[in-house]
């Protein structure tokens, strides 16, 4: 074990260095609480990602395209995704990126968030049959028309839904669609405003693979710099805007568990079925 | 022998194109000469047009007269005698084959040039003179006519002239068809023994049972019982299980002598079932065996039962539980951990559509009516569990199935190391962090295992690993000690290494007790489908994986290592029988060639019979076997010589009566059938046979083949010039061009 070497020094240059390292010492807890007080302002701190690896963590990528507003909400992905790993237990990616339905990356997450406020020009055949494949492929896709008063951004998607899916592809679902209590009990679809009392949605292969809401979700869930919401929530207020966010941590939670809710009503009486039938017939062997 | 064929290249749809082409030409004509006056020269324009465009149409065509040139040549008689079972039965006297055995002793015994002997049953085997006796003859099984006779005609005998066929008749194969006979290209002569007059018997004639038998699910068997003569008093069919009866129910007969009978049971254990179904014989039944008959059934599953367990929400369970839901064979029951105590909902819980998790009644209430359960990024002590982990533990090793799916939730880092669950599983723990590595990779697979049904995704070797570099690669895996004993390694990290050196097992399966376990160390497989799609379009590899993962996790026989299988599920007594062995080992290598010893075992388990078989390079095996004498139900087992455990087991029934004596009437209309459709003599019970120098017994041989082209020489060239001469002339003669 080496010797302790101690500097000498006299008792007022130490005092002068105290009173320094005090004023250091306190400048750099300052910064500290003040990071910690920003990011917690921001939203930003959060338990880490529990998943192995970023990767399978669950992203909500938005889908970015010419000629339109791919982000009128910039942060609304990336706000839903800390309000889902905050409320629930799935695991998200704070970081959102924008991705185009024509990348070969676009596969590599199975949910994306498509948002606009104004007309845009139609897709080219490479992002149609992007959007396509991916919904064949398991994906699911929320758009979300953050200009509901005029019909620019909604005359746009239609078109495209028509052009990728069929004309009749895009329907109403009611409020007892499992969309509506896949986490939370929701009772009617609002957002920055109350809009409609329903939303539409295109079905594949058995599932709801595309959900699209006039409701202006990524509205209500905008923040500022400041952590602040960007935009009032009418009429309902905060009332509204927390009913917003539980009809998107909803959206999220039917991406990952699809129609499981309908399974857990049934759950209890298959059970019991199969106790009958041990009952009946004597003990099942594995 | 002639036959017709065109020269010309392409065949037929050439000479179609010019059989137009000479249609077109004579239309032609038709249509120019229509004004040509008077009507005798018009006629003789026209049938030189005809003519000359038929020859055109030759020449090019080239017909061919193909001629087959053969000699006939003495040939060689064969008596085919049957000795099934149906030939065991007294008409009279004398039973059957007693009286076929002396007409063929006659037969052969005034033969200068003496006949080939054969006997059948359900295959020929080639007699002796000195076999020529009733008692002495092996026994055959079910009458197979046709099958015997293409035995003699596919060069067993090269210098067959006829056949003589000793028979009943008695063929009950469903596809029997005498006219077809003509076919086979040889001679049968017929004579049919037994008489046709019907005896006294009450008989099971058939048994239909439903296709598939599912545990708890009815199988409905339907029953014909047939009486001669046709007025006979309501009979007790009865049902039986071992000694235990099942069903009972009293059958009336018709008008034509047949009763019918609906019957149903519920299998209550999976496995392989005997069942008997029997009426009571008369005093006076000719043939008692007939009274009863047995079949087995096979009861399955109908569906798979599932659990998956998930501890969140992820892309994995996702597309897993989606890929089970579709799957109509697995009845799947699910729970996510939507929320965990560290989660606020910011809602009452009346706001929620969460329930609580219920362990008790999945882990204790209905453990064993799962097939299978699956842990996928499951924790299990936020859930109070530890104390179901032990009832996991003994279910898999009572024959239930456990797949643990990885993420940082599970195994090491999910607290499995000291538990039960660590037991039961292909790796070993890691006692301490480091539990995962977060980065990407493409893992490789084991080249042993290769033939495994769960990585074997292309059936050639460098194709299959080939296709395993094609996916998209994962990300992040759970770090493990290395594989259990008995465990195997099918996919392996290509970097990490585990404890002992070895590359890091990415999946890998296991058998502890009677049941199995898979370990799949990532929670990114389902890039494996969409993200894999999106590169190639293809998601297949995925849904193929669980396919293959869930069947062997099942037990599905079809991917068992180790296969033994009979060639039919029920034999008469002491009849031929054929076994057929493939043998693999775990990993599905064939096990290598050497002795391994056959076993048969009866109802009782008394060993009955033993054989020694040798595989080849791909473990595969074929030998015949004779089928115990009394009938009951029998196991046929594969071991390694000297070792206790078996690798393989078939079930199969003896039974004394069976197909063949359901109707065991002889059948002199089919025999005079066959002689019939094949050009041969037919003699009536009781006749004699004449000598066989009388019987027509010649054969052919092709000596070549004659070719006539009759268009294909100058001749028919210069005739065609010629028509086509006289055909310009007579034109420009009556002023055409």
């Amino acid at each position: 074990m080496s010797p302790r070497i101690q500097l000498g020094s006299s008792p007022a240059l130490r005092s002068r260095r105290s009173r320094r390292a005090g004023r250091w010492a306190a400048i750099c807890a300052g910064l500290v609480a003040s990071l910690w007080l920003g990011a917690s302002l921001l939203g930003l701190r959060a338990p880490a990602a529990r998943a192995i690896g970023e990767r399978t963590a669950v992203e909500l990528r938005t889908v970015d395209y010419a000629g339109g507003n791919a982000a009128p909400r910039p942060n609304a992905a990336k706000r839903l995704a800390w309000e889902v790993r905050q409320r629930t237990s799935v695991e998200t990616r704070l970081e959102t990126t924008l991705v185009r339905l024509s990348d070969a990356s676009v596969y590599d997450s199975p949910l994306l968030y498509w948002s606009g406020d104004r007309a845009f020009p139609p897709l080219s055949e490479a992002e149609l049959q992007g959007l396509a494949r991916f919904v064949d492929f398991g994906g699911f896709v929320v758009i979300d028309d953050a200009s509901p008063d005029d019909n620019g951004f909604d005359a746009s998607v239609r078109r495209e839904l028509a052009r990728a899916f069929g004309a009749r592809a895009l329907v109403r679902l009611d409020n007892k669609h499992v969309i509506f209590r896949s986490f939370y009990l929701v009772a009617r679809p609002v957002g920055r405003v109350e809009g409609p009392a329903y939303v539409e949605g295109v079905e594949r292969a058995g599932r709801l693979a595309l959900v699209y809401t006039r409701h202006d979700l990524g509205g209500a869930f905008e923040r500022d710099n400041l952590g602040n919401y960007a935009h009032a929530v009418l009429p309902g207020a905060e009332r509204q805007r927390e009913q917003a966010f539980r009809l998107g941590v909803n959206l999220v939670l039917y991406a990952l568990c699809l129609d499981y809710k309908d399974d857990q009503v049934h759950a209890p009486f298959i059970m019991r079925r199969w106790q009958g039938d041990r009952e009946r017939w004597g003990r099942a062997r594995p | 022998m002639s036959q017709l064929r065109f020269a010309v290249p392409f065949g037929v749809p050439s000479v179609l194109v010019l059989a137009a082409l000479a249609l077109l030409l004579i239309a032609l004509g038709f249509r120019e000469l229509s004004g040509v006056e008077p009507p005798g020269r018009r006629r003789g324009l026209l049938a030189l047009r005809v003519a000359s465009a038929l020859m055109a149409f030759l020449c090019a065509a080239q017909p061919q007269w193909i001629v087959q040139r053969v000699e006939e040549l003495p040939g060689r008689i064969a008596v085919l005698l049957d000795s099934s079972r149906s030939m065991q039965i007294r008409d009279g006297g004398e039973d059957r084959l007693s009286r076929a055995v002396q007409a063929a002793q006659r037969f052969y015994d005034g033969a200068r040039d003496k006949p080939a002997l054969f006997g059948f049953g359900a295959d020929a085997q080639p007699l002796a003179r000195a076999q020529l006796d009733a008692k002495q003859l092996t026994p055959g099984d079910d009458t197979r006519i046709v099958r015997a006779l293409s035995t003699l005609t596919n060069g067993q005998m090269p210098e067959l002239g006829a056949v003589l066929l000793i028979s009943d008749g008695a063929d009950r194969s469903p596809s029997f068809d005498p006219s077809q006979l003509g076919r086979l290209g040889v001679r049968v002569h017929t004579l049919v023994v037994g008489e046709a007059a019907e005896q006294r018997d009450v008989a099971i004639e058939s048994v239909r049972i439903d296709g598939a038998a599912f545990l708890r699910q009815p199988v409905n068997i339907e029953v014909t019982v047939r009486s001669t003569p046709t007025a006979h008093d309501p009979v007790t069919l009865s049902l039986r299980s071992g000694s235990e009866l099942v069903r009972e129910t009293s059958i009336h007969f018709d008008d034509r002598g047949l009763a019918t009978a609906q019957l149903s049971l519920i299998p209550t254990r999976l496995g392989r079932s005997v069942y008997t179904l029997s009426v009571p014989a008369d005093a006076d039944d000719t043939v008692p065996e007939n009274n009863e008959r047995a079949f087995q059934i096979e009861v399955t599953r109908e569906r798979l039962r599932a659990l998956l367990v998930c501890g969140h929400p992820s892309w994995d369970a996702r597309f897993l539980r989606a890929l089970l839901k579709s799957d109509p064979a697995v009845d799947l029951i699910t729970f996510f951990i939507l929320r965990t105590q560290n989660d606020n909902s910011l809602a009452a819980p009346d706001e929620l559509s969460l329930i609580p998790f219920p362990t008790e009644e999945l882990f204790e209430q209905h453990l064993k009516s799962f097939d299978l359960i699956i842990f996928q990024d499951f924790d299990f002590a936020p859930y109070q569990m530890a104390r179901f982990l032990p009832r996991i533990h003994d279910y898999v090793l009572n024959g239930g199935s456990f797949a643990m799916l990885g993420g940082d939730r599970s195994f090491g880092a999910g607290g499995y190391g000291s538990t039960p669950i660590a037991e039961i599983l292909p790796v070993t723990l890691p006692e301490r962090a480091p539990y995962v590595e977060e980065s990407e990779f493409a893992p490789d697979v084991a080249i042993e295992a290769a033939h495994h049904p769960l990585v074997e995704l292309a059936p050639r070797l460098s194709d299959n690993l080939s296709a395993w570099q094609k996916l998209a690669p994962l990300s992040g895996v759970n770090l493990v000690q290395g594989l259990r004993r008995g465990a195997h390694a099918l996919l392996v990290h290509p970097q990490l290494t585990a404890a002992n050196g070895q590359p890091m097992p990415v999946l890998s399966v296991h058998s502890p007790g009677r049941g199995r376990s898979l370990a799949l160390t990532t929670d990114s497989a389902f890039r494996w489908g969409m993200a894999t799609a999106g590169r190639s379009g293809d998601a297949s590899a995925y849904e193929r994986f669980w396919d293959r993962a869930l069947r062997w996790l099942a037990r599905d026989p079809l991917l068992d290592s180790a296969q033994i299988s009979t060639d039919r599920p029920s034999y008469g007594p002491a009849s031929a029988m054929r076994v057929s062995l493939w043998l693999r080992d775990e990993l599905y290598r064939p096990l290598s060639p050497g002795p391994f010893r056959l076993t048969v075992h009866d109802d009782r388990g008394q060993l009955v019979a033993e054989a020694s078989a040798e595989t080849d390079s791909e473990g595969r095996a074929s030998l015949s076997l004779l089928a115990p004498p009394r009938p009951a139900a029998y196991t046929i087992a594969v071991q390694k010589e000297g070792a206790q455990q078996s690798l393989a087991e078939q079930g199969f029934v003896v039974e004394a009566g069976g197909d063949e004596l359901a109707n065991p009437r002889a059948r002199p209309d089919l025999m005079r059938q066959i002689a019939e459709a094949t050009g041969g003599e037919h003699w009536s019970a009781g006749a004699e046979l004449p000598d066989a120098s009388r019987l027509a017994s010649s054969r052919t041989r092709a000596l070549g083949n004659d070719v006539y082209t009759p268009f294909g020489g100058v001749a028919a060239f210069a005739a065609l010039l010629v028509l086509l001469g006289l055909d310009w002339w007579a034109r420009r003669r009556a002023g055409l061009r």
